[in-house]
């Protein structure tokens, strides 16, 4: 399959305010995503990832290295809005992403933009809020929807302009347990259609759905590969900061035991089964 | 507490004066209030004030609900009644000390507190019978004529979208910052009015650190999504007139006239 965004060699400055010193956001970091796949980027707070995202679509542009979307280079200033229009995004802070007073409104924000008829606006409206189960909320005001909600709806503005690729900073990062749960299934469901997705995390749990896991410190990339790839050097996380899942960290802790356990060893129900497994080789 | 304050003053219903087109509506109440001034007797302000109740009862909007949101207006209502009563020279009727009351002051001040109330009564029906988003559609349609002398319509209609959806956002950022101070012992409540005052510079100052964070954050949001990308925008809901806004300015128009015909005749 064909990789639907190149990132190449992509280094990001910037200056900082206080003294005018040069800081490298991001150095060096390679990337692809294939059509239709779906990616995850984990790494710490400061690591880089939501200048990565923001270099993705356009609104930020690489100091050094090249962004490709759809074999379209970023840096053009002729491919800015169609870049865009390809890739669409949904923010971390609900409210701070939400234009109109009236959920339906919001949503049709993004087509109304790009000079969409009318009629086809309220269709895609009407497709992108039933795609996010909101649509019995479209004439209510945002600020009365809980958290998880205003974030769906943010997710339909991007989804109505029927973009080929929604890339997700930390969507779910504001959000209690039951909105992230809403909203990571609404981004498997959208993924599933055949959107490209790239998701922006800090939790394990979530970039373990995806199909492919970068891995980012301090503005480098450090790790890459399946979800199964990467938890094999689940030592290497756990020295970055960041978690394992449970079934991991149980089995590393198994290992440093001398138990033999399988390495690709990822869910709950896995180890579970394995655990068992044990047990009744035991009792014969 | 903060957040069930009800934004602007729209009242919800289906009447045909909640269907008319916002243009209309504001066209209508703008020809109205200038109507006011051309009305010189009591009957005018009669009939203009007929054909207020008429459009309030239309309306389905409670005359206790019209007259809640305009408490604080009365005081300067009655306040301008008090000077005008005073100011004017002519045939002395009662006199206090230094103060003498004429007959001239007291039409005076008279007409001006019945054409100050139907003024206000007209237009917050405006704003009660209009969503304030229809409200800023209907002013930037209005607006958009002027854009060829360089009034930028739309960018100002965009503004007051934003002012608005933002208000209760803002509110709970306040909320928000006045419970972490007073949690550190920050005092609102006592004190005198500059104690008081001052007690608000810690508020207002992350408020507004908050609410430029949030513009940086929703301006990126909205380039995201092609705002600015010099495509002709389009609207979902594109206002067209119907029917009944033909009516409604028929209706007006003989209003007018009316009141022109009582100026010139009687």
């Amino acid at each position: 399959m064909a990789d639907f965004i190149r990132v190449e060699n992509l280094t990001f400055e910037y200056v900082k305010s206080e003294d005018g010193t040069r800081v490298k956001a991001l150095e060096n970091v390679s990337l692809n995503v294939e059509k239709g796949s779906f990616a995850a980027v984990i790494g710490q707070n400061g690591s880089g990832k939501s200048t990565l995202a923001k270099n993705i679509n356009g609104l930020l542009v690489p100091s050094e290295g090249k962004v490709y979307v759809d074999g379209m280079d970023t840096s053009l200033k002729e491919n800015l809005w169609e870049v865009r229009k390809k890739v669409a995004m949904v923010f971390q802070n609900p409210d701070n992403q939400i234009v109109s007073s009236v959920v339906e409104d919001d949503v049709a924000f993004g087509p109304e933009n790009l000079g969409v008829e009318p009629l086809e606006i309220r269709r895609r409206v009407d497709e992108a809020l039933k795609a996010v189960e909101m649509y019995d909320h479209r004439k209510k005001a945002p600020h009365l929807l809980s958290g998880g909600q205003k974030q769906r709806v943010a997710i339909a503005g991007a989804v109505a302009m029927e973009p080929e690729c929604i890339v997700f900073d930390e969507p779910t990062a504001m959000l209690d347990p039951r909105g992230r749960r809403e909203v990571m299934s609404i981004i498997k469901k959208l993924n599933q259609k055949g959107i490209t997705t790239v998701l922006i995390t800090h939790f394990m749990e979530e970039a373990a759905e995806a199909d492919r896991i970068t891995v980012l410190d301090q503005g480098r990339k450090k790790l890459e590969g399946t979800p199964r790839e990467i938890f094999q050097s689940a030592g290497r996380l756990l020295e970055i900061g960041l978690d394992v899942p449970p079934a991991v960290r149980l089995s590393m802790l198994l290992k440093e035991r001398d138990i033999k356990i399988p390495a690709e060893i990822l869910t709950e129900r896995e180890i579970v089964d394995f655990l068992k497994s044990l047990r009744e080789g035991q009792c014969q | 507490m903060i957040r069930d304050i009800t934004l602007g003053q729209f009242y919800p219903g289906s009447s045909w004066v909640h269907r008319l087109d916002p243009r209309v509506k504001i066209m209508v109440t703008i020809f109205y209030i200038v109507a006011l001034f051309v009305v010189k007797d009591f009957l005018g302000f009669a009939i203009a004030a007929a054909a207020l109740a008429a459009v309030i009862i239309i309306s389905k909007v409670p005359l206790r609900f019209i007259l809640r949101g305009l408490k604080p207006v009365f005081i300067i209502i009655g306040f301008t009644f008090v000077i005008n009563i005073f100011m004017l020279d002519g045939e002395v009727i009662v006199s206090l000390g230094p103060l003498d009351i004429t007959r001239e002051g007291l039409r005076t001040a008279a007409f001006m507190v019945i054409r100050l109330i139907l003024l206000i009564i007209g237009s917050s029906l405006l704003t009660l019978t209009t969503k304030p988003m229809n409200l800023t559609d209907g002013i930037e349609s209005l607006l958009s004529p002027f854009r060829k002398i360089g009034l930028p319509a739309h960018e100002l209609a965009m503004m007051m979208t934003i002012a608005l959806r933002f208000i209760p956002t803002l509110l709970e950022e306040t909320d928000k910052i006045m419970k972490a101070q007073m949690a550190r012992g920050a005092d609102f409540e006592s004190g005198n009015i500059m104690r008081r005052a001052r007690a608000l510079i810690p508020i207002l100052v992350p408020l507004f650190i908050s609410a430029f964070r949030i513009a940086q954050d929703l301006a990126m949001a909205m380039e995201a999504r092609c705002y600015g990308s010099g495509v002709k925008r389009t609207r979902m809901n594109g206002m067209k007139l119907q029917r009944r806004d033909l009516a409604a300015v028929l209706i007006f128009i003989g209003f007018l006239a009316l009141i022109a015909a009582e100026r010139i005749l009687l």
